[in-house]
């Protein structure tokens, strides 16, 4: 592969900078690394990489923070969330800022780079975990759905979903479904955006969550 | 004038606060320094507004008294500025000044100028010293010491002064040639007692009921502290050491990290801690947990929903499990993932790999071990099995169980159990 996306790495932890930063090793280019919402505003502001890593805590503010600074500052740049954090509200909430996905750090180096690749390529990345929030968030059923377009999920969106949450890879799912990688791509960027822009209630009552059915 | 508070500019504080009593800038209680330093005035003039009004039928030491107790008070409630004083005023000459014209107060007040009222003062004046002396003492010795041998004989005197203050009150009225019987002075002077004493006390209870407050919140925090300073020191120090012995095998390492890191998040979630065991989600991350430990592959769990253990849903747990650790033994994969979903329906349980793989027709044979153990306890428990498998592309298991109750729209989920 000889695209190599530019990327600048937020996280307040050098240790945690320099071991991703070698994890993606030569595949992508760090042009930049920030501690805190503020330089990282500014060095994302400075260099507009293809993706930023962001850390979902920062010191001075959260990841949600550093995505709403660049986009108040007129900033065009794609985010992947990447935190130890797997609390769902703390996930939820930066993707509804902006991110287009989110992965824990215990992922592989490998899936690393290529999930940087896909955001950089305008795609959506959902961890099985992520996709399991997802079906969690759309699964309770409501009665009146204020947008259908944007409260549901449509049922081949839902297969997909449960597929990624099984551990299924793009090209898996695409096999798996008889249908071609493009469009698992289209579907997963489409729940994407339902998630960014949904009014379910669900997406903020994380106690729905913990329901014992 | 004295009070005003828009004077409050100069004090350098951005907006007022009750004074407290100045302890550098006083010659009796440093009232008089304390009100002009939150004021923003000299204290000259606050001393002479005292004095003139002390002069003008003893007003100004009655005000004097009252703002002494009033103030000790706030300084003992911590109300007051939060700075230090800056000394000032602290010249023998400023002291001279001050002492000299509360002199010359007291030689005005008993020479002449009788003002309104000062028939009541008096009573008020011992009163309000009364009092003063109470709070005061009250104010200064922690609740449980008494503050020794003067510190008693202050209270004691402050509540004999009081009540003299209260008794001369009484007599004044009486003078006045109120025309009340025995049976009303006695009534007013059992009322004025009893207002006195819970004049007196009040500061007492006060600061009671702020102790016991503040102590019981100190207790709460200590004992938080001691528990989580156990709870580490019992997981993540000894994790940390154990790491330490194991330095050259990364394995182990790897598998006390993550075991901790599991550990540490369960305890941080106080949902999840509180329904481990008895919980799909709950019995799930255990075992992750023991795969991981035996076997050191990473068990990922995703569970979406939740529900109580019953007799199939442990049947199928049991399975999944089974099946994690063929996953972790045999496929070589370099993680395993587990999804579980529980629906009004039923739970579903998903156990994948991306390793070897294998013929499912082929192998069944020499795997009918497996396969039966696992199809046969899904049978009984009225759940089924599907095994996904290919040479190369890795193997999903997958395990299903229905409930029993699922037409049953409580939310409580087996109470049987």
């Amino acid at each position: 592969m000889t695209y190599q996306p530019t990327v600048v790495l937020v996280d307040d932890h050098d240790l945690v900078r320099a071991g991703v930063r070698a994890e993606l090793g030569n595949r992508v280019h760090v042009v930049a690394e920030a501690g805190d919402v503020h330089e990282a505003v500014d060095a994302i502001i400075d260099r507009h990489p293809d993706v930023v890593l962001l850390d979902v805590h920062l010191p001075s503010g959260t990841g949600a923070d550093v995505i709403a600074g660049v986009l108040a500052r007129g900033g065009e740049t794609k985010f992947l969330a990447l935190s130890v954090s797997d609390a769902p509200d703390d996930v939820i909430s930066v993707i509804r800022a902006g991110a287009r996905g989110y992965v824990t750090k215990a992922i592989k180096g490998e899936e690393l780079v290529d999930a940087v690749i896909r955001v950089a390529e305008g795609d959506a990345v959902f961890s099985p975990r992520l996709a399991g929030f997802v079906i969690d968030a759309f699964s309770a059923a409501i009665p009146e759905p204020v947008d259908p377009e944007l409260d549901l999920l449509s049922p081949r969106e839902q297969e997909v979903m449960r597929l990624l949450a099984r551990g299924y890879a793009y090209k898996e799912i695409a096999r798996r479904l008889t249908i071609s990688i493009k469009t698992v791509e289209t579907h997963s960027s489409s729940v994407l955006r339902k998630l960014q822009l949904s009014s379910r209630h669900e997406l903020s009552n994380w106690a729905a969550r913990r329901r014992i059915v | 004038m004295v009070s005003a508070p828009t004077q409050s500019a100069g004090s350098g504080s951005s907006h007022w606060q009750m004074p407290v009593p100045d302890s550098i800038d006083r010659i009796l209680g440093g009232v008089s320094g304390g009100i002009a330093r939150e004021v923003g005035l000299e204290t000259i003039w606050i001393r002479l507004s005292f004095v003139v009004l002390f002069a003008i039928g003893g007003w100004g030491g009655l005000l004097y008294l009252v703002a002494w107790g009033f103030m000790a008070q706030m300084e003992y409630l911590g109300r007051g500025p939060a700075t230090e004083p800056v000394p000032k005023g602290r010249s023998g000459r400023r002291r001279g000044i001050g002492a000299g014209l509360v002199v010359l107060a007291l030689i005005v007040f008993f020479g002449g100028l009788p003002g309104v009222g000062s028939d009541l003062m008096w009573p008020l004046g011992v009163l309000f010293a009364g009092i003063l002396l109470v709070s005061r003492q009250v104010g200064t010795a922690r609740l449980a010491t008494t503050g020794g041998r003067f510190g008693t004989l202050q209270l004691i005197g402050g509540v004999v002064v009081a009540l003299g203050g209260i008794t001369l009150l009484l007599f004044s009225t009486f003078d006045s040639g109120n025309s009340v019987g025995m049976a009303g002075i006695s009534i007013i002077a059992g009322v004025m007692v009893a207002i006195g004493l819970v004049a007196l006390s009040a500061p007492w209870w006060w600061r009671m009921v702020r102790d016991l407050d503040k102590e019981r919140q100190a207790r709460i925090r200590s004992d938080e502290r001691a528990e989580v300073a156990a709870h580490l020191h019992d997981s993540v120090l000894q994790t940390l050491t154990l790491i330490q012995k194991q330095g050259n095998d990364p394995q182990t390492m790897r598998n006390l990290a993550r075991r901790q890191e599991r550990e540490l998040r369960n305890w941080l979630d106080p949902d999840r801690a509180d329904r481990s065991g008895q919980s799909v989600r709950g019995q799930l991350d255990e075992m992750a947990t023991e795969v991981e430990d035996l076997h050191g592959v990473p068990v990922e769990v995703v569970v979406v929903g939740d529900c109580l253990v019953n007799e199939p849903v442990a049947a199928a747990l049991a399975a999944a499990r089974e099946a994690a650790v063929n996953a972790a033994k045999h496929s070589g994969a370099a993680r395993v993932d587990v999804y579980a979903e529980v629906a009004e329906s039923g739970l579903e349980l998903f156990v994948r790999d991306t390793g070897i793989g294998f013929n499912v027709e082929a192998i069944a044979a020499d795997r009918r071990g497996v396969r039966e153990s696992l199809q046969g306890r899904m049978a009984r428990a009225g759940g089924s099995v599907t095994i996904y498998s290919e040479p190369g592309a890795g193997t999903e298991i997958e395990i299903s169980v229905p409930r029993p109750e699922a037409s049953n729209p409580t939310n409580e989920g087996p109470s049987d159990q």
